[in-house]
């Protein structure tokens, strides 16, 4: 792996603590007008790998950040008042994303787009929540709350501070509560009939092995029977689960864009008004299922455990949201997983059952990646076999190269589109009323990126990792390409200008979306490394081979009396003992460690023997 | 201003340390005087090159006499006309810079009701005059100490501020044993709780200075053999959570003073000329001294977070 994710995201702290500290001040803002999704990124670009499960770039405890880190946030002060300039911060953002009665809004804001050009978007049409809002906002307050926890044991005692502190949890854990029943009431489940547009397409789909329609139909039913009959469980927020009562129909399950029109409200700890009627349409929609599962990932990782960051109530709801997470991703792996010759996931690109008119197909490979992405966390559930694994990675690897990520892209070609615009999602709303909202979606590059590195994580044999992790490199100098060089967001993201010669100069400002995305990857390489080296059998027992030759020949250098031959001898042999207890104890996890040592063992081992036999043998005695 | 500077351990550089930050404080324009309370050996004339008192005063006027009531007042010697290295007047913009002197042949002794008495006059009589009162301790619990702490923890209404410098070296035994002196069952703090000051406020009044410090990264150790910067890399590592551990970390700490030759190979004043013309000295070391200086008075780095 040629990704250095330290020294890689201290530049990238480096670059965006200078833009957001400014005058002594957190300033909020890039490319976009501050919005509750943008903002919360670019919070996230420092709280997500300040919290991460690997401890390398803690602040929390001013007495454990690393000099280097240190450095690289100068603009945020010393290392003792970054915690406050972050408390600031942060708070600063739950104020400004309250409503008048000071409960969470997630509105899409200046991220929102008319989908149709010239429409300019009403005040009141940004004040739409969003699933990536509620979905980032779980992650920010989840960072937060364990950040703050960690911070009070470092013996604060400022009443000042203290209050402040506490009030920030306080704002944390209600935009948490909030954001998670609005993630529950975004969870839809859409049916639909065989013979419908969404039929037809799903049908298309899952056809890979030519059988015929009814075949097809009945394999499909049975595949997707026990998600059929899990799907009541999931009542709270949910809205189509009557639909499935028509056994003949055909259903898929997600979340959609925000809470769904006519979606029941959810008992938590939140006042009734906080609980607004949804608007957009019942059916799920790819990236914000993703979106989704990513948030809810968080809120059963085993720091949220440790750190013991959930109330009673959101355990409650995080245990209501795990199994919608189940379920989706259950559901999406077993349409991927469809097909005896070839998957329906290999069958490049993804055709959505549902596509909004004027949408670039090119973007359906936008769709291949999203499913890629569920069925690789889903396989994180279980242990998979490396054969599943490794025609995964043949998928993202030809993801790659279609989406010209790790191909040269010639001018105006239409691959670019998935950057650049990127994929548009139409906000569809209930009852067919027209669509005039569409939110932008670019993360193809970072996605994939992230998903390799995912999967990189299951890999046990080393060719594979190795096959991996050779596209993350790949994938990652694409990405390095994108980063901005001049002007206020310069050592951030994005600007595809280099690898996608032609396209308009927007650059200058940093694109928060994309630079969090970026950051995430880092954090993504950091677990990489983290693991202990892939190792395999063959490796091991050759090892053992050696460890054993090594032993034996030292042995019987000792039995030969080898410790009367003097002062020398008798060093060269102690070393000897001491680089064969350390292969000894590298052999099963570190065996070519093990093998290097073991070598230099063996051969000093043998230039004592053929120092004697040769005096023997010309008898001169 | 008080600032009493102590260590657990002899060698640490505390007087060497807190001699130049007392010359740096006086560069900076405040009028400084600096008190040898190390009785057991008053070195302070030596470090400042003041011939006439490099091993205490002869005359038996110094603190040691003073505290026993020997002199009525103590013998001040104004460094900028005595200094050797000096140009025998003080530099322009620079403020007062005068050195109490110990008495030659001192040596430690029980402490008294009286004595006490004296020292609070002493030090109420200097704060008049001085803005910066540096005290130089001996190393580790002496009778010195106690009756400084005793004397300044008294000091009327409207008291000068006291703060206490706690010197020690990088290094495994001199983490712990400058924790047992600040935290001990017998540390500074409890002591101080003793007299009538508020926990909270005696831990606000104690910060740490690391002396002769190698930072891993130094260009003192860049000869290193790979795996000798490999295992100190990780030394430095254990030391940083160790001191983190027994509350030593960064956000006690006010100060590092870099290793430096001039200071390990002979103690003394290094001059701005040290480093500019003859280039004996390290430019770190003056900014650690002026940085140190500084933050004596600077209220965020002895307010607790």
């Amino acid at each position: 792996m040629r990704i250095q994710p330290r020294q890689l995201m201290l530049e990238l702290w480096q670059a965006a603590s200078a833009y957001s500290h400014q005058k002594g001040e957190w300033q909020f803002g890039g490319r976009a007008q501050p919005n509750s999704t943008a903002d919360a990124e670019q919070l996230l670009c420092l709280m997500y790998p300040a919290t991460a499960e690997a401890s390398y770039f803690r602040l929390e405890q001013p007495d454990r950040t690393g000099k280097d880190v240190a450095q690289a946030l100068q603009a945020l002060g010393e290392p003792i008042e970054i915690p406050q300039v972050l408390l600031r911060a942060v708070s600063t953002f739950m104020r400004r994303y309250s409503d008048e009665d000071g409960l969470p809004v997630f509105h899409g804001g200046a991220y929102l787009q008319a989908t149709q050009a010239g429409h300019i978007l009403s005040p009141e049409d940004r004040r739409i929540d969003i699933v990536d809002s509620m979905s980032m906002s779980i992650t920010l307050c989840l960072a937060t709350l364990g950040f703050f926890k960690e911070y009070r044991r470092t013996g604060i005692r400022r009443a000042q501070l203290l209050r402040d502190v506490e009030w920030l949890e306080n704002a944390a854990s209600t935009r948490l509560t909030a954001a998670m029943v609005g993630l529950l009431r975004s969870f839809t489940v859409h049916t639909f009939s065989p013979t419908s547009t969404a039929g037809a397409a799903l049908l298309r789909t899952v056809d890979q092995d030519g059988y015929s329609e009814e075949q097809l139909l009945a394999r499909l039913r049975a595949s997707l029977n026990s998600i059929r009959a899990d799907l009541p469980e999931a009542t709270d927020g949910t809205t189509g689960l009557d639909g499935l009562e028509n056994e003949n129909h055909l259903f898929e399950c997600g979340w959609s864009w925000g809470v769904v029109h006519g979606a029941p409200a959810v008992e938590a700890d939140l006042p009734e008004s906080a609980q607004k009627p949804g608007r957009a349409v019942a059916r799920p929609n790819l990236y914000f299922t993703l979106s989704a599962l990513d948030g809810i990932a968080d809120l059963s990782s085993e720091r949220t455990r440790r750190l013991n960051l959930l109330t009673s109530t959101q355990q409650s709801l995080s245990r209501r949201l795990q199994l919608r997470w189940e379920l989706a991703q259950r559901y999406w792996s077993a349409i991927a997983d469809f097909g005896d010759r070839r998957t329906a996931l290999a069958d490049i690109p993804w055709q959505p059952t549902d596509r909004a008119g004027g949408e670039s197909p090119v973007t359906d490979h936008y769709y291949s990646l999203q499913v890629a992405g569920m069925v690789i966390e889903n396989l994180h559930q279980r242990r998979p076999a490396e054969n599943e694994l490794a025609s995964i990675a043949q998928i993202l690897a030809e993801l790659a190269i279609r989406a010209r990520v790790t191909r040269r892209a010639s001018q105006q070609e239409t691959a670019v589109e998935m950057h650049v615009p990127g994929l548009e999602i139409p906000l569809a709303e209930a009852d067919g009323k027209p669509v005039v909202l569409a939110w932008r979606v670019t993360d193809f590059a970072t996605a994939l990126l992230k998903r390799t590195m995912r999967l990189v994580l299951l890999a046990r044999s080393a060719e594979l990792r190795q096959q991996l992790l050779d596209l993350a490199d790949e994938i990652w100098g694409h990405v390095e390409q994108r980063m901005i060089l001049d002007g206020p967001g310069a050592g951030l993201w994005d600007d595809p200008r280099r690898p996608f010669p032609g396209l308009p100069d927007e650059a200058g400002e940093p694109s928060w979306y994309f630079t969090e995305r970026v950051v995430e990857c880092l954090v993504a390489a950091v677990s990489v490394i983290d693991m202990s080296p892939v190792t395999n059998v063959a490796g091991i027992s050759a090892a053992r081979t050696m460890l054993s030759e090594a032993d034996h020949l030292y042995h019987r250098e000792l039995l030969n009396g080898a410790l009367n031959a003097g002062g020398a001898m008798r060093a060269e042999l102690e070393d000897v003992a001491i680089q064969i207890d350390r292969a000894r104890a590298a052999v099963e996890r570190r065996p070519g460690t093990a093998q290097a040592i073991l070598l230099e063992v063996l051969r000093r081992l043998n230039s004592l023997e053929a120092a004697r036999p040769s005096i023997v043998l010309e008898g001169r005695l | 201003m008080i600032v009493l500077a102590t260590s657990d351990k002899g060698g640490t550089g505390r007087s060497v340390t807190t001699t130049n930050v007392a010359y740096r404080r006086a560069l900076q324009g405040d009028d400084v005087c600096f008190l040898d309370f190390d009785f057991g050996s008053p070195t302070a004339g030596a470090i400042l090159d003041v011939e006439s008192v490099s091993r205490g005063i002869k005359m038996g006027t110094g603190l040691h006499s003073y505290l026993h009531g020997e002199t009525a007042e103590p013998a001040r010697i104004d460094v900028w006309r005595h200094a050797g290295w000096s140009g025998r007047r003080r530099p322009l913009g620079a403020g007062r810079l005068v050195l109490l002197p110990g008495d030659e042949g001192g040596g430690e002794f029980p402490v008294d009701a009286a004595m006490i008495e004296r020292c609070r006059q002493l030090f109420l009589g200097l704060a008049e005059e001085f803005s910066i009162i540096l005290v130089d301790l001996s190393a580790g619990r002496s009778y010195a100490a106690e009756l400084v702490q005793e004397a300044t923890s008294n000091l009327g209404s409207g008291g000068e501020a006291v703060r206490w410098l706690v010197f020690h070296r990088w290094t495994r035994q001199h983490i712990l044993a400058a924790h047992g002196l600040v935290f001990g069952e017998r540390g500074i703090v409890n002591n101080g709780v003793q007299l009538g000051i508020d926990r909270e406020v005696m831990e606000d009044s104690i910060r740490f200075v690391r002396t002769a410090v190698q930072e891993p990264d130094s260009a003192q150790l860049s000869l290193l053999r790979p795996a000798q910067a490999s295992w100190l890399q990780r030394c430095h590592e254990e030391l940083l959570e160790l001191a983190a551990r027994r509350r030593l970390g960064r956000s006690m700490m006010i100060g590092a003073i870099p290793l430096d030759p001039v200071l390990q190979w002979r103690e003394q004043i290094i001059r701005d000329l040290d480093v500019r013309s003859t280039q004996i000295a390290n430019p770190e070391t003056v900014a650690a001294f002026e940085d140190l200086a500084s933050k004596l008075t600077q209220q965020n780095y002895w307010a607790a977070v």
